[in-house]
């Protein structure tokens, strides 16, 4: 298993890609949907805080906004 | 027999040669021992000419003080560096002996152009064998990393290039994170080989802590250009593990660093501008994603809401079956609705909370117009709650416990019992009548 604070960028901007493809190609349902944009919005947040802080400061932050969901999935 | 002095003598011998050799000559020759002189700033050297095994021919020579620094500048400006030891040159030259102090040849000038040739040469003698070893292009074939963010940086501290590079980096106007290590090596002098060579090394043993690994020195140095057209630096450069982008600061050619690495800038600063433009293209790609995500996501959403006001419609329709035939349970339905509307409105609310910010912002009115459809539908609900249509002062009547549409199956002397706003009545029918009977 990967922990988040490994994820290339390369790999979370082919993850975000793939999932915005999948949404406007394929009848998703809502519920799915609803777990698909929040993904994306993850990995949309990872990188750019990621661009601008430091790793300590990234996690810091991703922290405080309570977005630990994917981490406790993988657990 | 007549004697001379040896001052006469030698003065013979100068007057001999001076005649014998009275022009200038081009001549080929490699520089060796070459000093100046600390206080009469002229240029002393020994012209060598070797074969494969041994010097076959020497001579000192001198460059006064005026003719070397413009041949020295000139020379320096044609082939990126100064005139040194090892290199070969073609040289302007005449005889000069002088009855104290010897044989010498005088240098009028030194013509470039030659030890450009003998650069390229060399060059291409060294990027021949890297290309013979298979080499050449291996760093090249290496994928560069989307975002170049950790960068180990080799360079001397003191060249300006290494300072252009950082500010330019850190000064970055998307306020772009970079960190960097460096790695210090000599970038000119017989040192820079080895130290080069022992920081790539070092950058190699440590691989993961980095992206990308540049090598830089100034672009305005103009001394000693050609310490990275050296096999040793450019095989270290070809096997890196990591991308390499050189960034050694000089206008002609591309020296045998540049051929091996990834990628190669002309400067220092270029080199900074090239990978915060590669972040920011990284950056381009993450926000095409986002917008594309949010245009779908408002489709969705209204979608979902034109979902809600049909689902709206047909439960009023539903209710009203519900009140016609299922009185009793009514209530209880209407309290599960209600339930159902809350659950719902929980449900938004959760939503909400999961999108971007920026989604949420569009989101939140299309959100805002489906709870007041849902609690539009609620207070038509309310008002078709049987228990406020008893308090208005209709009544229910039953018999047997089924509710009564009709007088079918009723005759007189019936028990029925009717149910009031308070309370309720058991009465005997004494007359039927029939639809449109009096």
């Amino acid at each position: 298993m990967t922990k988040k604070s490994e994820m290339t960028y390369s790999a979370a901007l082919a993850e975000l890609e793939e999932i915005v493809s999948a949404i406007e190609n394929e009848d998703v349902e809502v519920d799915s949907l609803l777990e698909k944009v929040k993904r994306a919005s993850f990995l949309l947040r990872y990188c750019k805080e990621k661009l601008r802080h430091t790793e300590a400061e990234v996690k810091k932050v991703l922290a405080e906004t309570g977005e630990k969901e994917t981490e406790e999935k993988n657990e | 027999m007549e004697t001379l002095t040896l001052k006469e003598f030698l003065e013979t011998v100068k007057a001999g040669l001076e005649s014998s050799f009275p022009l200038h000559y081009w001549v080929t020759a490699e520089i060796s021992g070459l000093r100046i002189n600390p206080n009469s700033k002229h240029c002393y050297l020994d012209l060598v000419e070797k074969n494969e095994h041994a010097v076959v021919a020497k001579s000192g020579g001198v460059i006064w003080k005026g003719r070397f620094e413009y041949i020295n500048k000139k020379f320096a400006e044609s082939t990126g560096q100064e005139l040194k030891d090892g290199l070969k040159v073609l040289l302007l030259i005449n005889i000069l002996f002088h009855e104290l102090y010897g044989f010498k040849l005088n240098i009028d000038d030194i013509d470039p152009s030659y030890t450009l040739g003998e650069f390229a040469l060399h060059r291409k003698k060294i990027l021949e064998r890297l290309e013979k070893e298979g080499l050449l292009g291996k760093n090249r074939m290496l994928s560069f990393p989307e975002v170049p963010q950790r960068i180990a940086i080799i360079s001397s501290p003191s060249a300006a290039g290494y300072e252009d590079f950082i500010n330019t980096l850190s000064l970055n106007k998307y306020g772009y994170t970079f960190s960097t290590r460096l790695f210090p090596a000599f970038m000119q002098g017989e040192q820079t080989e080895k130290s080069v060579v022992d920081a790539i090394s070092e950058c190699v043993d440590r691989r993961k802590e980095f992206d990308v690994v540049i090598i830089i020195r100034g672009g305005g140095d103009q001394v000693d250009l050609h310490g990275f057209d050296n096999y040793a630096i450019g095989k270290a450069i070809s096997l890196c593990p990591l991308p390499v982008i050189t960034g050694i600061g000089h206008r002609r050619d591309e020296s045998v660093a540049d051929f091996a690495a990834h990628t190669r800038m002309i400067s220092p600063t270029a080199v900074a501008e090239f990978i915060i433009s590669r972040t920011r293209d990284f950056e381009d790609r993450l926000d095409k994603a986002g917008t594309r995500l949010e245009s779908r996501m408002k489709q969705e959403l209204s979608a979902q809401n034109s979902l809600v006001e049909t689902a709206g419609k047909h439960l009023s329709i539903f209710t009203g079956f519900f009140l016609r035939n299922q009185g009793k349970r009514f209530s209880e339905t209407g309290v599960n609705f209600r339930n159902g509307v809350s659950k719902r409105i929980a449900y938004n609310e959760f939503r909400l909370q999961q999108v971007p910010l920026n989604l949420m912002r569009n989101s939140l009115s299309l959100m805002k117009n489906r709870l007041s459809d849902l609690d539009r539908h609620r207070e038509k609900i309310e008002l078709m709650n049987p228990a406020r249509l008893l308090e208005k002062g209709y009544s229910l009547t039953y018999k047997n416990g089924s509710i009564l549409k009709n007088t079918d199956g009723i005759s007189p002397g019936d028990s029925i019992e009717t149910r009031l706003h308070r309370g309720k009545t058991v009465s005997t029918v004494t007359e039927v009548k029939e639809r449109g009977e009096p």
